[in-house]
């Protein structure tokens, strides 16, 4: 678009305010000078903040490395909550008082109640860091119905296979699975001596069954039994550590026909789907 | 430096290509800044106030349009904050208004431009002391090109009767 121009308006204007020369380079100049004070003011500007920045950094990372030493960020640093993170603070040491053993007479299935049988005097103790233990899984029928469902799902075994495992699973009783549950939370336990520490060995509290056997595996023979093979009404022992290679395979004690139709049944799915033998 | 090409297409706003425009475009700078502040040595004070702002926040030019559209913006409104800043002055203090009968004439235009809206006021002088076109008096006020063909019309009808009476005077 062309702008139109008024030849009336345009001249009134010109004798308003004519055309006037001026130095383009002294105004440049005096601009340019103007311009580089404003600058330098901008840049001190610029680092003053930076410096105020910088101490602000520096006086939260020294708030930050306070609080990890005492292990607080740690606890904040956590996405999930339902877990907890530690650490182990070498440098500090108990100084009160601590049994030396722990009597448990009453010891047996449930709570109990255990005292201390001495008290080593005042003085500085460090506690050695000895096995880092996970929690077992919640065996129950709950569980294994669970499981069944989560690997059909997955196509790991047929809807045939998993409908008579769940037929087993009604059929059995709660005792077999408080079974099972003792079997597993045994296998954790039976660490025969803890590491570190001959002479100590990890047993089960008095009176608990310890329905466990041991069978051979890819020509390993496991330890001689330890139970009444009459109790359990076939081969049983004490799970003994498991080493690498050694391969046994745990059973629960099966005190009738049912509990053993539901164990071999089990144990064929596992090596239907594994294809190796496993410790329970 | 081609002023004609930094002129015309979207440059860089870096000191040299400011300079360079203002070289090539400083009489209209300063007609301009003249007429908006009613003061050669006011204009020459926003001209300069315009590019030292110009020279030394280049960052504020965001490549939208010319070099040149954004030095007169910058220069119009440092001209606009002076002018209201500062008291209209009473009679034209132009040197060049040498004779009572010229002063006088020029007194009168004056009182008839200043008697426009400053939209319609600063159309006026973008357009014939800057020899700016439409689209270039667009982005210097920041209104659309229809807005100002409409807004130097209405300019133009209320000074033609008043101009008119006074040449025939």
């Amino acid at each position: 678009m062309t702008a139109s121009s008024d030849s009336l308006v345009a001249g009134a204007l010109d004798r308003l305010f004519p055309t006037t020369e001026s130095d383009p380079e002294a105004m440049l100049a005096r601009a340019g000078a103007s311009a580089n004070r404003i600058r330098q003011r901008q840049a001190a500007h610029v680092r003053r903040a930076s410096l105020v920045a910088f101490a602000l950094l520096a006086l939260l990372a020294g708030a930050a490395f306070a609080a990890s030493r005492f292990d607080v960020l740690p606890w904040f640093d956590r996405s999930d909550r339902s877990s907890a993170s530690f650490s182990i603070d070498s440098s500090r040491r108990y100084r009160g008082p601590a049994p030396q053993t722990l009597a448990c007479p009453s010891a047996g299935p449930g709570s109990f109640s255990c005292s201390s049988t001495s008290f080593l005097e005042k003085g500085r103790r460090i506690y050695l860091f000895a096995q880092r233990v996970e929690a077992p899984p919640p065996v129950s029928r709950r569980f294994y119905l669970d499981a069944v469902n989560r690997t059909e799902r997955k196509g790991q075994i047929s809807h045939a296979t998993a409908e008579r495992a769940r037929r087993d699973i009604a059929e059995s009783g709660d005792d077999f699975f408080s079974a099972l549950a003792m079997m597993n939370v045994e296998t954790l336990s039976a660490g025969g001596e803890p590491a570190g520490r001959p002479g100590y060995e990890l047993v089960p509290p008095q009176g608990v069954p310890m329905w466990i056997a041991c069978a051979a595996v890819g020509g390993v023979r496991c330890p001689r039994p330890r139970l009444e093979p009459e109790r359990c009404g076939w081969d049983a022992a004490l799970l003994t550590p498991l080493k690498p290679g050694l391969g046994c395979r745990a059973h629960p004690c099966a005190e009738t026909a049912e509990h053993q139709r539901v164990l071999s049944r089990r144990d064929g799915e596992r090596s239907e789907t594994s294809g190796s033998p496993a410790a329970y | 430096v081609d002023v004609a090409v930094l002129t015309r297409r979207r440059a860089e706003a870096n000191a040299s290509t400011v300079e360079a425009v203002y070289r090539q475009r400083h009489r209209e700078f300063l007609r301009v800044a003249t007429a908006i502040t009613g003061n050669q040595h006011l204009g020459e004070d926003a001209v300069q106030e315009g590019l030292v702002r110009a020279l030394s926040k280049r960052s504020t030019f965001r490549g939208r349009g010319t070099v040149e559209a954004w030095l007169w913006k910058v220069i119009v409104n440092a001209a606009r904050n002076l002018a209201a800043r500062t008291p209209r002055p009473s009679s034209i203090q132009n040197e060049e208004t040498a004779s009572l009968q010229i002063e006088e004439a020029a007194n009168t235009i004056r009182d008839c431009v200043a008697a426009l809206p400053e939209r319609q006021r600063l159309v006026l002088f973008l357009r014939y002391y800057g020899d700016l076109d439409y689209a270039a008096i667009a982005r210097t006020l920041g209104v659309r090109v229809g807005t100002v063909s409409a807004t130097l019309n209405q300019a133009h009808t209320t000074l033609r009767p008043l101009l008119t009476e006074e040449v025939q005077r």
